[in-house]
């Protein structure tokens, strides 16, 4: 991929500069980084790295004609990253990681039915994780969605039923083998 | 809305923050970002790349040996300016071992020993690499495949390294200045050995003796000898031991980071300190003294931090049931090294927990725990090794020493799966999965970041050998139903059977080697007293 740099100009003038794009667009990538992690603090992390690499001039050279939709999809891509890395500790990892909470920082938030959320979604594909956000997080229509992605609504429905469909299933799958352990 | 929609959103939901704490987290992620962005120089001492690996010029003597390899790669440079170069009048460089290549005005001629360089030509090294001479007695050595050209700068000469990789052995310069460019980054030198990598994603840079500048933009950063930078996250570093492998006078290099590691070491940056720190025992339980004796785990492999462990905002760094192993690790590398890598030190030094809290001074940049974990934040690390000085009275010294390690090589490239974004900006960044892992899916992983995986599971240096570039999905099955990863006997288990699966899934085979790394040692700790 192509990258350009970030808008020229005197280092205060960029500091303006980026400072806009970040007030403009950062709560979109923060509510989306919560919602797929469903930890603030991750969401801090995630809204860091994406802005950290703009402030580091690495954008592809279409950012700017729709940077809300790169920055939304890089939010989905680092946080998915995120969930996955955790996952793998918290189901592999060393006996260390069993002996306390997985997320210290929150430890209300980690109630089973969002956990096994979390998990299923991690196993979902970045671009049904897309949809699904739009959709129950930033309550977006079907048709905005279609809009906004450049697909059709009929792909943008099937792909909500079918994602539905696959998070009953995994979540279910999960009780029952919590509950055969 | 269907049940199951009202479900999925409402649990999608619950752990949406108000909006006052969504602006609360955002302007803390500004201040962060804005920090980041002030140049070195307005700072003073606020780093701005990431340093792989920080030096500790340490207590260590100059052995005779090393000194003696020194004068001969110092007189080959002398031997190269006063009587090699140049003959040919106009010419910046001149060949004298190898072949390039040109690329522009005589494009497809081949450059061969003994034939000068002219201004502005670009060259390709072929076959093993190439060495250049350059006017002032600086010796350039190109990896294979590499590609720049020579041009004159305002004060001296530049290198504009496109693309590969170069050592330079840079002479004393009377005036001016030998530079190395490359898209993003641009290294000054007055006298000292360095080597610099530009790759797609980025460059890198690492130095070997002397100290270098390295700028990327209106940031600039020094590096010393053992240190590197990378100007993009996204380009992978490894330890400069392995970085210098394929040079023809790799012996020699290694000869002069070792002496250079063995310098004696600046002071400490005195204004590199906690606001306040607190360390004190561990308890079971976490209760504080209430909870029973001292927690002790029995003195095995090198600890890791654990990143729940660690709690890290703008204002404190706090870290709960660590050792002291693992703190050291942290301050002056990266977590959960080899067990070879770190060495030295009481047995209590590996099994007693501690719990650290730290109040950091106001400014300070904070950044990511998995970047703590990572050897990324320098400016903290220093704080951390001049509190472990402090309280723990530790000593470290760096040495190059040859250990027991893995070569990950391919056997059967078609077991493998390459990812199906190969965006290099797509490539996992996020934290590896922790020391101990075995059956795991790593999804975009470079074949040098898989390396560490194995590493860590390995518990050796495991050095890429494979040869293979982009990004891979790896994926392992631990199939062995005698243990899980919460018995103590996984770990291994999973070692033993790892070199098996490893072969038999992915086709890659670790072979028994040796290999020169970085080895921190600890010379001397006490148990901290009252806070």
């Amino acid at each position: 991929m192509s990258t350009v740099a970030t808008p020229s100009g005197t280092m205060e003038s960029r500091s303006t500069e980026f400072e806009k794009l970040f007030r403009e667009h950062s709560p979109l990538v923060y509510q989306t980084a919560c919602g797929v992690t469903s930890s603030p603090a991750d969401a801090e992390d995630v809204v860091q790295t994406i802005f950290l690499r703009l402030l580091r001039r690495r954008v592809p050279a279409d950012f700017y004609k729709r940077p809300e939709r790169y920055l939304y999809r890089a939010a989905i891509n680092v946080s998915l990253n995120t969930i996955r890395s955790r996952r793998r500790q918290v189901l592999i990892g060393d006996s260390q990681f069993f002996d306390r909470p997985e997320n210290a920082d929150n430890p209300k938030i980690e109630d089973a039915d969002i956990v096994q959320l979390r998990a299923a979604i991690s196993k979902l594909s970045p671009r049904t994780v897309e949809i699904l956000i739009l959709r129950y997080v930033h309550d977006y229509t079907e048709p905005e969605i279609a809009k906004l992605l450049g697909r059709s609504r009929s792909t943008i429905a099937v792909t909500l039923f079918r994602s539905r469909l696959r998070l009953h299933k995994l979540i279910r799958h999960a009780s029952s083998s919590g509950e055969r352990k | 809305m269907k049940p199951d929609e009202a479900n999925i959103a409402r649990l999608l939901k619950k752990s949406l923050p108000s909006r006052q704490h969504r602006e609360l987290a955002l302007d803390r992620v500004l201040q962060r970002l804005q920090s980041e962005s002030t140049p070195e120089r307005e700072t003073g001492d606020q780093k701005i790349f990431s340093l792989a690996q920080g030096a500790d010029r340490n207590i260590w003597r100059v052995s005779v040996a090393v000194a003696a390899v020194a004068l001969v790669v110092l007189a080959s440079a002398a031997l190269i300016r006063n009587v090699v170069f140049p003959k040919t009048a106009g010419a910046m460089a001149e060949v004298v071992d190898g072949e390039v290549v040109q690329l522009s005005n005589a494009a497809g001629q081949p450059l061969r020993r003994g034939k000068p360089v002219q201004p502005a030509q670009v060259l390709r090294s072929s076959g093993r690499g190439a060495v250049l001479a350059l006017g002032d007695g600086s010796v350039v050595e190109m990896r294979s495949q590499s590609e720049l050209a020579l041009e004159r700068a305002d004060d001296g000469v530049r290198v504009r390294l496109d693309k590969g990789g170069v050592i330079v052995n840079a002479a004393k310069q009377r005036s001016g200045h030998l530079y190395v460019e490359t898209k993003d980054a641009k290294v000054s030198v007055v006298g000292t050995v360095f080597l610099v990598d530009a790759e797609e994603k980025g460059s890198r840079v690492a130095v070997i003796e002397g100290m270098v500048r390295v700028e990327k933009g209106a940031l600039a950063e020094k590096l010393l000898p053992g240190e590197q930078v990378a100007t993009n996250p996204a380009v992978e570093t490894h330890p400069v031991t392995q970085e210098i492998a394929w040079s023809r006078h790799a012996e020699e290099h290694l000869a002069l980071l070792q002496q250079s590691l063995g310098a004696p070491a600046p002071a400490l940056e005195t204004q590199d300190v906690f606001e306040a720190a607190s360390i004190r025992p561990s308890f079971p339980g976490g209760g504080g003294r209430g909870g029973g004796g001292r927690a002790v785990d029995p003195p095995t492999a090198n600890p890791c931090m654990a990143p729940g462990d660690i709690t890290l905002d703008p204002s404190h760094f706090n870290a709960v049931r660590t050792t002291l192993y693992g703190l050291v690790s942290v301050a002056y590398g990266n977590n959960c090294m080899p067990t070879d890598m770190l060495t030295g030190g009481p047995d209590w030094a590996k099994s007693e927990h501690f719990d650290l809290q730290t109040t950091l001074p106001a400014g300070t940049p904070t950044y990511t725990r998995q970047a703590l974990l990572e050897g990324n934040l320098p400016r903290l690390q220093r704080m951390l090794q001049n509190l472990l000085a402090d309280r723990f009275k530790l000593v470290v010294r760096r040495e190059i020493k040859q250990v027991p390690a893995y070569d990950l090589v391919v056997l059967n490239e078609g077991k493998l799966k390459p990812s199906a974004d190969q965006n290099p900006d797509a490539q996992f960044s996020g934290p590896l999965p922790p020391a101990r892992v075995f059956t795991t899916f790593a999804p975009q992983y470079s074949m040098g970041a898989w390396a560490k995986v194995l590493q860590r599971i390995l518990d050796r240096p495991v050095i890429d050998k494979t040869g293979l570039k982009g990004l891979y999905d790896f994926r392992l099955e631990y199939s062995d139903s005698s243990s899980t990863p919460a018995d103590p006997s996984f770990r291994r288990t999973a070692k033993d059977l790892l070199p098996s699966v490893l072969q038999e899934q992915l086709g890659l085979k670790v072979e028994p080697a040796r290999a020169n790394v970085e080895v921190l040692v600890i010379e001397r700790a006490e148990r901290p007293g009252q806070n």
